[in-house]
């Protein structure tokens, strides 16, 4: 440990993106038991050393520390030299999702290993383990290469590698719904992928020299700038479920619950800092709440919980377009309250996602007119639900208050819908947590497990990540 | 000499109280002990620091650790002579619920206690905390934290079918009351990108100017925030269901502090945060509407009321609106009358004082009535007097107190907002009405807290056979006595208390602006001599009162001893039936009869409306059905018919060929040119 804390974060960057990689590799092979533990091992590992980098990046935060890896030679021609393609760099914004990629990551495999369990109420499994979490830390491995990219070049690859590992866990139980499920988004995150290679192209068609960097949207012609811009937004779009193509996330929730909670805690935009003109801000914005709004009516016919916290996800995703879009036109709170938003929801919805997953795990159902009373069998599986959700609704001491008053500054529409979803929020903890115990509910035998540790810890990080992340997140600068 | 070090030493004891309650839950004894001997300490602590304030002045203290630049928010904490006021209150009821709640909560034997004492030390250190900062955004955030943990001990009982809702409505009430703040706060926010009070001042002031529609919309903003916390109607609709809800230890300490928490929000921010100008007087004239509104409805409404902490909660929200009455008056006056003003702003605050002193003592009243009958339905019991003197005494103080009978400290409050309101309403005529309406209502409160009295701890005894027959345990005694001593204490000796308040007062207004203390009030260490810009406009010696009165009391007991009445006890008479006392007991709906007919549909009962949902906007939303599954739909079709080219037979692959190579053909001699 002693050695690892002098390492400094150029040392720790490569293992860091290795580790989850060769833990999947392993995983393939292993069963049961074993794969539970080599699989809470490497994500141990990850989370350690993306604490030591993220340490080193504490020391000065705003400087950025990368390692340029490869360049692709191929696409050097007379005009230059070759683009750099694979550079790994870590920045306060790389750091602000390293955290949280790899702590949930790490919470969720450990969380898995009690889930995919024969004891499992819903989903009696506790097969295939091993191709399980073999998915899961490639998931892991390529949101720690998002984390850490360079250039738009290797974020496109871990790009699409996220969207691989959704379709197989989404496909994970294997049966019509998930199938159909997994297929859905595969298709529909490809499909906004196809924009992002577009956008390559033309990067690479109209810069002059490392297409590919950060920087490069300042470098070309205006109109180029807008075209590109757009093709990556559709990508992110897609990704993040915006409207209109936010019908794969609901589907999603076939997944194993872990999974869903991981997708989302993770599910992030590109960081949209830069420098455009008004009107792809703007709509940027009116997409972002359009959705928003969309997701709240939708909101009133759901009763399944894990669709619920699928819509919220995709409003909440919303929210951060919309703060990035208000960076375009200049406000820096905005952004930057945007950004520590992905901290605040990625714990909340997490903590929300486990909670659920935790509540059909003993109950079997996830029909909220199904349950009542579970408070009374499950009190932690209850405070855990509470506190996700007075943290995405952002109230105060938790994470999601300082987010929604940094990203809020222009938009008072989010708060009244925010308002409006607390209360739905709140109406469903109610429904599901107080009063008599349903039938579904009556039955359920009380044991506690490696979840409700998991459970526990998260609930604290909703309490304290704004400690963390705020320091960070005031420290992304505005466009690139 | 203290300092505001000692305050942060009392909310991080407060909040390493609730990690120790929150541990030891399960020995519930225990956990009662280390929550009030937490509270005491904390409590001395507050006292320290606001009895500093107010009798030296302000003082202040920063909390780096937690300050955001880039909002320019430093965590600051300043208890000034208002903030002292308010903390002292704080102080006293934090001993005195946590006291209380160390035998009461006992009572709810299935229910975790690690949902209830560790909440109320957090929410004790949120009201000091809101109390204190001088931050918009922090005032905001510990303000909300407030409601957080006031909403998990209003769900407290959370099998019990009723909390829930209550709990619910509850919060999001007051969440969307936090969130109008919010909005108000951005908008200042981004006119001088600084959060402080004084930052907050100079924007409003360059706004009065620039936008005046935007100040409206701020000031209306931040009324709707504090009138929904303090229970003001229409806005404090959730109140009536809420505060029974909790655990009566926890209601009278939510009455005691965070009710009053909206009129110290009315002060602070229109006193500190508003420069001077006609908004003032708008907005006083609406919050003193909004107030006697207040007074009306809520008052009426307790008429009406069987269930003992129900009937409490509805005069809570009479009460506040005394204060909200006082306090619009005050600020509506400030541009026109210094005097009148400041008599109209002490009015209130001291009323608030007197009211955070005997209203949770009402509740610790019903509370302890509950602990001993099991029921708040005041027709299932009834007599208490007889096995629990001295509730029943404190009981008989409060409820004279809050009636405003001269001698205790609600009359003399009371007084002063009448009498502001007469003179007030030389200047702005609309005063003089509203204090018409709020001297009908004090009788009406009497009315009220007579039927309470009566019912409740008068009267013959009348509980349930299992009940055991003995007073409160000491713990919960002691409470009780210590508030009641402070309401006689404060009527007593009104200017012993208006003399700090005075203090409060002139330190929120600008230097200079209020008349001297002894030309409004006299020198007199006993009496108030009233006088307005030097004429006498009332006088008030309640040793002088007290003294005639003892002086009739004795001497009607003097003529009715040399009378020599004998007096007997008889059973009721019951027109030659048989009956059991519970069947004859007069009914608590039949008192009042007559305000109830007439008012039977002043406060309509609002349901949870059923949203309705249009399934037609669903179909519209659903983009998979109209948007995606056609077009996958479209694309198989192309498909299929683009597989039936396949058939198989080389002759059509050889076509197929032919017909290419002449499209290509054609296509590269277009481009070449031409032939």
């Amino acid at each position: 440990m002693s050695a690892l804390l002098q390492m400094s974060a150029r040392d720790l960057l490569v293992p860091l993106v290795a580790a989850p990689l060769i833990g999947a590799l392993l995983c393939i092979f292993l069963k049961r038991r074993l794969s539970d533990f080599v699989a809470a091992i490497f994500a141990a590992i990850t989370l350690v050393l993306a604490i030591g980098t993220i340490g080193d990046v504490f020391a000065n935060l705003s400087h950025t520390v990368s390692v340029p890896l490869a360049r692709l030679a191929m696409l050097g021609g007379e005009t230059g030299p070759a683009p750099l393609v694979f550079e790994l760099s870590i920045d306060a914004l790389g750091a602000l999702m390293l955290f949280i990629v790899t702590v949930i990551g790490f919470l969720v495999v450990v969380y898995s290993s009690a889930y995919l369990s024969p004891n499992n109420v819903e989903h009696p499994a506790g097969e295939a383990k091993g191709r399980y979490y073999a998915w899961l830390l490639l998931f892991l491995g390529a949101m720690v290469g998002i984390a850490l990219a360079g250039n738009f070049f290797q974020l496109f690859i871990f790009w699409e590698l996220t969207t691989l590992c959704s379709w197989a866990l989404i496909s994970h139980y294997q049966n019509e719904e998930s199938l159909r499920a997994g297929f859905k988004a595969l298709i529909m995150t490809a499909i906004g992928g196809l924009f992002f290679i577009l956008a390559l192209v033309l990067m690479y068609l109209s810069a002059d020299s490392e297409p590919f960097a950060f920087d490069v949207l300042s470098r070309v012609a205006p109109g180029v700038r807008t075209t590109i811009f757009v093709f990556l937004l559709i990508a992110a779009w897609a990704k993040a479920a915006q409207f209109p193509f936010f019908t794969w996330l609901p589907d999603a929730m076939a997944a194993p619950t872990p999974i869903s909670c991981y997708l989302h805690a993770a599910a992030r935009t590109v960081s949209a800092s830069f420098g455009l003109s008004y009107g792809v801000g703007l709509l940027m914005g009116i997409m972002a709440l359009g959705t928003i709004f969309i997701v709240v009516f939708l909101f009133l016919f759901q009763d399944d919980l894990k669709k619920i916290l699928a819509l919220s996800t995709i409003a909440h995703l919303g929210y951060i377009l919309v703060a990035c879009a208000m960076g375009i036109w200049g406000s820096t709170t905005a952004f930057q309250g945007g950004l520590l938003h992905i901290a605040a929801h990625g714990c909340g919805k997490g903590l929300l996602f486990l909670s659920v997953g935790m509540l059909t795990y003993y109950t079997g159902t996830r029909q909220v007119s199904e349950l009542s009373g579970v408070g009374a069998k499950l009190p932690l599986v209850a405070l855990a639900f509470f506190v996700g959700a007075f943290t995405i609704a952002g109230v105060p001491p938790l994470a999601g208050f300082w987010s929604k008053f940094l990203g809020a500054v222009i938009a008072i529409l989010l708060l009244a819908e925010s308002a409006i979803a607390f209360g739905f929020f709140l109406w469903i903890g109610h429904r599901v947590f107080f009063g008599k115990p349903s039938a579904a509910v009556a039955q359920v035998e009380k044991s506690i497990g490696v979840m409700h540790v998991v459970i526990v810890l998260l609930a604290i990080l909703c309490a304290t990540v704004h400690i963390y992340a705020i320091p960070l997140a005031e420290h992304i600068p505005l466009g690139m | 000499m203290v300092d505001a070090d000692l305050l942060i030493a009392a909310l991080v004891l407060l909040v390493a109280g609730a990690i120790i309650t929150t541990v030891i839950a399960r020995y519930r004894r225990l956990c009662g002990y280390v929550a009030f001997v937490t509270a005491l300490i904390a409590a001395i602590w507050v006292t320290m620091v606001a009895w500093q304030a107010l009798t030296v002045g302000p003082v202040q203290a920063r909390v780096p650790l937690l300050t955001i630049t880039e909002l320019g928010s430093p965590l600051l904490f300043v208890v000034d002579q208002l903030s002292a006021v308010f903390l002292l209150i704080t102080a006293l009821i934090m001993v005195c619920t946590t006291l209380f709640s160390m035998r009461y909560i006992l009572i709810y034997e299935r229910y975790s206690l690690a949902r209830y004492y560790p909440l109320l030390l957090l929410f004790f250190g949120s009201v000091i905390s809101v109390l204190s900062v001088h931050n918009m955004l922090f005032f905001l955030h510990f303000w909300e934290f407030m409601t957080l943990t006031s909403y998990v001990l209003v769900v407290f009982h959370w099998v019990n079918p009723d909390s829930g809702p209550a709990g619910l409505r509850y919060f999001i009430a007051t969440h969307v009351a936090m969130v109008c703040m919010l909005i108000a706060t951005i908008i200042v926010y981004r006119q001088v990108g600084s959060l402080e009070f004084a930052a907050v001042r100079e924007a409003i002031a360059e706004l009065t100017v620039t936008s005046p529609a935007t100040v409206h919309l701020i000031l209306a903003l931040f009324v709707v925030g504090f009138a929904t916390k303090a229970g003001i109607l229409p806005f404090g609709f959730w109140m009536p269901d809420a505060y029974p809800a909790a655990p009566t230890a926890a209601s009278a300490a939510f009455v005691g502090t965070m009710c009053k928490l909206g009129v110290y929000g009315i002060v602070r921010f229109f006193t500190t945060c508003l420069p001077l100008s006609h908004f003032v007087t708008t907005w006083g004239i609406i919050i003193a509407v909004l107030g006697t509104i207040s007074i009306f409805i809520g008052t009426i409404t307790a008429l009406q009321q069987t269930d003992s902490k129900r009937l409490l909660t509805f005069h809570a929200i009479g009460q506040t609106g005394y204060m909200w009455l006082a306090v619009g008056l005050g600020l509506a006056l400030l541009r026109i009358s210094p005097a009148v003003a400041t008599l109209a702003l002490l009015a209130g605050l001291f009323h608030t004082v007197n009211n955070a002193l005997f209203k949770p003592l009402l509740f610790l009243n019903a509370g302890a009535a509950l602990y001993r009958t099991g029921t708040r339905d005041m027709d299932k019991a009834g007599g208490l007097m007889a096995i629990m003197p001295v509730t029943a005494v404190t009981a008989i103080i409060a409820s004279l107190a809050i009636a405003g009978i001269p001698g205790l400290n609600g009359f003399v409050s009371k007084w002063l907002i009448f009498q502001s309101t007469v003179v007030g309403g030389f200047e702005l005529p609309v005063f003089v009405f509203l204090g018409i309406v709020a001297i009908f209502i004090s009788a009406v409160t009497l009315a009220s807290f007579l039927k309470f009295l009566g019912m409740l701890f008068v009267g013959r005894l009348h509980v349930s056979p299992e009940v055991e027959r003995r007073e409160v345990p000491l713990t919960m005694v002691i409470p009780q006595v210590t508030i009641a001593i402070f309401c006689v204490l404060f009527g007593v000796l009104p200017i012993l208390v208006m003399r700090h308040l005075y203090t409060a007062v002139s330190a929120i207004l600008p230097s200079g602006y209020s008349p001297a203390f002894a030309s409004l009030f006299g020198t007199s260490p006993l009496t108030v001599n009233l006088s307005l810009s030097g004429a006498p406009a009332g006088a008030w010696g309640p040793i002088v009162i007290l003294v005639a009165f003892a002086g009739c009391l004795a001497l009607a007991y003097l003529i009715f001893r040399m009378g020599g009445a004998r007096t007997r006890e008889v059973p009721m008479w019951l027109c030659g039936e048989e009956h059991d006392f519970a069947e004859v007991r007069y009914p608590v709906h039949s008192f009042l009869l007559t305000f109830n007919r007439y008012f039977a549909k002043i406060y309509p009962s609002i349901p949870f409306a059923q949203l309705a949902r249009p399934t037609a906007v669903l179909k519209l939303l659903d983009i998979d059905r109209w948007v995606y599954d056609p077009m996958f739909r479209a694309l198989r079709w192309i498909m299929r018919g683009m597989s039936a080219s396949h058939t198989g037979l080389p002759q059509f692959y050889m076509l197929w060929m032919i017909v290419g190579a002449a499209l290509a053909v054609i296509v590269l001699f277009s481009m070449a040119g031409g032939l």
